[in-house]
C-alpha cells in the first residue's frame, strides 16, 4: 500500500512532468521532417532545408534556406541579411579549410522590415561544395557578404555550427541516398 | 503537492476550455503536443523548382508575432507560379505555438 502511494507521488512529482515534457522535445528534435521537406516530381525529387540561423555580424542576423532538385549538379542557397543600413550585395563567398567559393547574387527582393533593411538573395552552388560546406562538423565556417563598400564577414558560435552541421549531415544523405 | 496539482489542472482546463494559450488553426489539435503538416490549396500548375516559406508564432497566447501568408511564402522564393500549399503546426502545450506555410512553385 506504501508502495503504491510512492509510486503514484513518482508519477505527481513535477520533475517527472518536466522530464517528460523534455521528453517530448527530445523525441521531436530527432524528427528529420520538422528541419526539410521533400516533394516528388515527374522525374526527379524536389528538396527544401527550412530556414536556418546562426550566422551574424554585429547585430545583424542573417538567415537562409536550401533548395535542390534531385540529379542535378546544382544547388540553391536563398538567404536574407537584415541589417540596419540599406545593402545592395554583388556576391557571397562560403568558406572552410581555408577554401573559398564564391557565388554572383540575383537580388529576389529588399524590404524594410520594423527599423532593418531585409535584403534577400539567391545564390547557386555546386551541390558537392555545399554538402562538404554544411557537413563540416571539425572546423568553423565563415561567410562573406560583399556589396561595393567592404565586405561583411559573418560568424557563427561553435556549439550552434556543431548542431546545425549534424543535422544537415543527416538531411543530406537523405539526399544523397535517393539521388 | 495535492493542492498544487489541482491548482495546475484547472489553470491547464480553464486555458484550454477559454480557447487562452497558443494554439494555431489545424485540422487536429493535440492540447499536450501537436506535430503536424496538411494541405492549404493546389492549383493546376505542374513541376515546382521553388520552395519557399514563412511563419508565424504564438507565446502563451499572449503574444503572436510573424507573417505566414502565401504572399510572402511566395516572395521569399521568387516564386510567380504557384503549384501548392501546405502547412506546419507544432504546439508545445499551449505555451509555444509555430504556423508555417510551404509554397512550391516555379
Amino acid at each position: 500500500m506504501v508502495n503504491k502511494h510512492k509510486r503514484r507521488a513518482c508519477f505527481a512529482h513535477p520533475s517527472f512532468i518536466i522530464l517528460l515534457l523534455l521528453n517530448f522535445y527530445i523525441v521531436s528534435a530527432q524528427d528529420l521532417s520538422k528541419y526539410y521537406t521533400s516533394i516528388m516530381q515527374n522525374d526527379y525529387v524536389l528538396y527544401y532545408i527550412a530556414p536556418q540561423k546562426g550566422f551574424y555580424n554585429d547585430k545583424n542576423i542573417f538567415t537562409y534556406d536550401i533548395t535542390y532538385l534531385s540529379k542535378s549538379d546544382s544547388i540553391t542557397l536563398n538567404f536574407s541579411f537584415f541589417n540596419k543600413n540599406l545593402l545592395i550585395l554583388d556576391s557571397i563567398s562560403l568558406c572552410i579549410n581555408d577554401e573559398c567559393v564564391t557565388s554572383k547574387l540575383q537580388k529576389i527582393f529588399i524590404e524594410q522590415n520594423k527599423n532593418k533593411w531585409q535584403c534577400r538573395y539567391s545564390s547557386k552552388f555546386s551541390f558537392n561544395f555545399i554538402y562538404s560546406f554544411f557537413t563540416e562538423n571539425n572546423n568553423k565556417p565563415k561567410i562573406i557578404l560583399h556589396s561595393s563598400s567592404a565586405p561583411i564577414l559573418l560568424n557563427i558560435n561553435k556549439n550552434k555550427w556543431k548542431k546545425l552541421s549534424n543535422l544537415n549531415n543527416k538531411i543530406f544523405s537523405v539526399m544523397k541516398a535517393n539521388n | 503537492m495535492k493542492k498544487f496539482l489541482t491548482v495546475t489542472a484547472l489553470f491547464t482546463m480553464a486555458v484550454i476550455l477559454t480557447s487562452c494559450g497558443a494554439f494555431v488553426g489545424s485540422p487536429v489539435v493535440g492540447t499536450i503536443y501537436t506535430d503536424v503538416k496538411y494541405p492549404v490549396a493546389v492549383t493546376s500548375n505542374s513541376n515546382a523548382t521553388k520552395v519557399g516559406s514563412s511563419k508565424l508564432t504564438s507565446i502563451l497566447g499572449i503574444i503572436a508575432t510573424g507573417d505566414a501568408s502565401i504572399d510572402q511564402a511566395a516572395k521569399n522564393a521568387g516564386i510567380t507560379k504557384i503549384h501548392h500549399v501546405d502547412a506546419h503546426s507544432t504546439n508545445i502545450l499551449g505555451i509555444v505555438a509555430n504556423y508555417e506555410i510551404f509554397v512550391y512553385g516555379e
